[in-house]
């Protein structure tokens, strides 16, 4: 009896790791370079960016809360970052007028804009209380309408060779992106398990009523994670633009669903109050070691999007189920 | 027991990289581990193809007599989806490489992006053809194992001129001296949507015939948004609309839809074109609906670039300059276009 | 302090609007949701194995 409900419970909680383990196995021995230093450093390279807006997210989603937001966030972060960091002598240059500046200055810049995007947002949802899926929906379309107009929908290249090198660069056989990540991580688990802020987080996930009889600032720290979600996406979205060597409107479009999925799989759940920083890498690695399969095992595209999706409904369906059997 | 899942796994691929000899790099720190690229195998090889956007119509078009074409000659091919996602594609493209494909086909998301493309592929040492989105020639002049597939755009622009020009009344329906035109854009980062733009209505002035434009929307490619927007401009400027432009057929035949709705009668007292034959637009210049549409000929592209590809895969370099391979765009009409309908 | 009886269905006021989609399924049993991931698992395989095929051609 006790081995079952082990067994069960196992499961239950790691079903999709374990999916996509057998997954990478069965791909690894089947293709040639799977298992490879150079695969290694792609994934390495592909889940940086992603796993630090998942931190991002995972603050909202602990308090209950959720930030439809964050891909236009990126987007937007990714196309200032392109705006400032352009070689001086690309023809088409944006901001023609633009000084040339170091892109250690301009990360700084493109975090702190952002980072108003996210008081807004926590504003919103912390004093007028709007529902955070209302309110960072609302988000989502002003911050796209916004970089439309300051883009003028002109897709940005010719970057700075310095900004490029900040994603294809690495330090020794670590690339650059995973130190921008493991320095998120670190910041992240360290606010989570040994700052007060972390603790009045997850006891407004717990029970906000709860929290707030207590004597915790609900209003103070639903705004203090919004901003620090959107300075993440700041972060992310220089690196996306820097990987991807241009930015434009569609950038970062979508990528809120994966970020909030990977945090599903990870452990951080609609029951609130819960999520663990090791487990948001999980889900994100999860999410890119599954697009890497299926474009080793070459996969129809539409396919892939089926496969991707069905991950994501597994994912609910377990979240779903472990909210049901909780109570 | 998540931790320890996640170190298991880690584990297990880092295991799997000691015993299968994983390559380590010695190179310096900004360039990919070189992955030993074989030599290609006589009559086979695996080649990487790379589109921007998988439901883009034209696209689809291209990408399956690509696959035929390379299918059949005996390569193995893997297309993938950029989903319009730059960052994406070039995940797609540092897979392929690592994979270890002979050759890559990739139609950049992109074009501002192309430097970063190019730059991967040159440091993999992979042949690379790029089609359908055009960079500039400085960008490819970077690596001399590329080479540019496509069409000339402006060609396409002025080929829609003309097909105005070869009507009757040369567009001026309501013999006022003056043709006047809606323009539906693609989109404005395209080359292909600037230049069609330009160049349908310097056909015209270039051949003396005054114009004026009416209005100038940003549709997309997408035929719901020609739909919508051509309804809006018949609905502002009814009949002082004498000819729609569309950069494309998709939003031709859309626009088509809010033409036919709005009772007017094309070929009467308006005229349609776009760019592309697509089988549904064909349907419709053989009915009399549009006045025409530019053959953007897929089939003849994917099979230069193959040739491209197999030249680079031979050997061939191209230098800077020389590094854009044009196919021509043939003009539909009426007259022709039971010839292009299967 | 919060009342002692644990109350299964929680005030609606605290829930998000994930959990009040989540509420609606209280009265399905365990075993049907579970039933539902090992089929939404098993899919997953068979689109992976459809998706290889079709994507070499052989479907």
């Amino acid at each position: 009896m006790e081995k079952k409900f082990n067994i069960k419970k196992f499961l239950s909680n790691n079903a999709i790791i374990i999916l996509i383990a057998i997954l990478a196995l069965v791909v690894g021995f089947s293709t040639q370079n799977f298992f490879s230093a150079n695969n290694l450093k792609n994934l390495i390279a592909n889940v940086s960016p992603r796993f630090i807006i998942a931190c991002g997210v995972s603050g909202c989603l602990i308090t209950k809360g959720t930030d439809l937001s964050a891909g236009r966030q990126v987007g937007l972060a990714a196309c200032l970052s392109a705006m400032m960091l352009q070689s001086v002598d690309y023809a088409a240059r944006m901001l023609p007028g633009f000084p040339d500046i170091p892109w250690f200055l301009a990360l700084p810049i493109v975090m702190v804009i952002m980072g108003c995007f996210g008081a807004v947002n926590g504003c919103v949802i912390a004093y007028l209380k709007v529902p955070p899926f209302i309110a960072t929906l609302g988000m989502q379309t002003i911050v796209y309408g916004l970089c439309s107009v300051i883009t003028d929908n002109q897709p940005m290249g010719g970057f700075k060779s310095s900004y490029s090198r900040v994603a294809l660069g690495s330090l020794g056989p670590i690339p650059y992106l995973a130190i921008f990540a493991i320095i998120v991580g670190l910041f992240m688990w360290f606010l989570y398990n040994k700052t007060r802020h972390g603790k009045y987080m997850y006891a407004i996930g717990g029970n906000e009523n709860a929290a707030q009889v207590a004597g915790v600032n609900v209003t103070a720290t639903l705004i203090r994670i919004y901003i620090l979600a959107a300075v993440l996406y700041g972060l992310a979205g220089f690196l996306v633009g820097a990987k991807a060597g241009g930015a434009s409107t569609a950038t970062g479009f979508g990528y809120e669903l994966e970020a909030i999925a990977a945090c599903t799989i990870g452990g951080v759940s609609t029951n609130g109050g819960v999520g663990k920083v090791p487990g948001i890498l999980v889900g994100v690695l999860v999410f890119e070691i599954l697009k890497i399969c299926l474009q080793f095992l070459r996969v129809d595209p539409a396919y892939t999007f089926i496969a991707q999706g069905l991950v994501i409904i597994v994912a609910v369906a377990l979240d779903l189920r472990k909210y049901l059997a909780k109570k | 027991m998540k931790k320890f899942l996640a170190l298991l796994l880690t584990g297990v691929m880092v295991l799997s990289l000691a015993a299968c000899g994983g390559k380590k790099e010695e190179a310096p720190a900004e360039t990919p581990a070189e992955t030993p690229v074989e030599a290609p195998a006589e009559g086979g090889g695996t080649i990487g193809v790379c589109i921007y956007k998988f439901d883009d119509a034209f696209m689809t078009t291209y990408r399956n007599a690509l696959q035929e074409i390379l299918e059949g000659k005996g390569y193995t091919v893997t297309v993938v989806d950029g989903n319009n996602d730059q960052a994406k594609q070039n995940e797609q493209i540092n897979t392929f490489i690592t994979q270890g494909v002979d050759a890559l086909i990739i139609n950049p998301v992109m074009t501002s992006a192309a430097a970063t493309i190019i730059d991967t592929v040159k440091s993999a040492n992979i042949p690379t053809v790029l089609i359908n989105r055009e960079p500039t020639a400085d960008e490819m002049a970077a690596y001399d194992k590329l080479v540019y597939v496509g069409a000339d755009a402006s060609q396409s622009g002025t080929m829609q001129g003309e097909l105005i020009l070869d009507t009757a009344n040369k567009g001026d329906i309501n013999g006022d001296g003056k043709v006047s035109y809606i323009m539906i854009q693609g989109d404005p980062e395209n080359i292909d949507a600037q230049l069609r733009t330009e160049y349908s209505v310097k056909a015209l002035t270039d051949a003396g015939v005054e114009v004026e434009q009416l209005n100038l929307t940003r549709g997309d490619w997408d035929r719901e948004k020609g739909q919508t927007i051509c309804a809006n401009d018949l609905a502002q400027f009814g009949d002082q609309i004498e000819v729609v432009f569309c950069n494309n057929d998709d939003m031709a035949i859309g626009a088509l839809q809010s033409i036919q709705s709005a009772g007017r009668k094309v070929n009467e007292d308006i005229y349609l074109v776009g760019v592309d034959a697509l089988d549904a637009a064909l349907n419709e210049v053989q009915a009399g609906n549009m006045t025409g549409t530019v053959l953007n000929d897929a089939k003849g592209q994917a099979s230069q670039a193959v040739e491209c590809m197999e030249g680079l895969l031979a050997g061939d370099t191209y230098a800077a300059g020389e590094q854009s391979v044009y196919v021509d765009y043939v003009k539909v009409t009426p007259d022709n276009v039971a010839e292009f309908m299967k | 302090m919060e009342n002692e009886k644990k109350d299964p269905r929680r005030d609606p006021s605290q829930l998000n609007a994930i959990e009040k989609l989540y509420e609606k399924f209280r009265g399905v049993p365990l075993k049907y949701i579970d039933i539902f991931i090992g089929l939404c698992a098993a899919a997953f395989f068979a689109v992976v194995i459809l998706g290889m095929l079709k994507g070499r051609g052989l479907l």
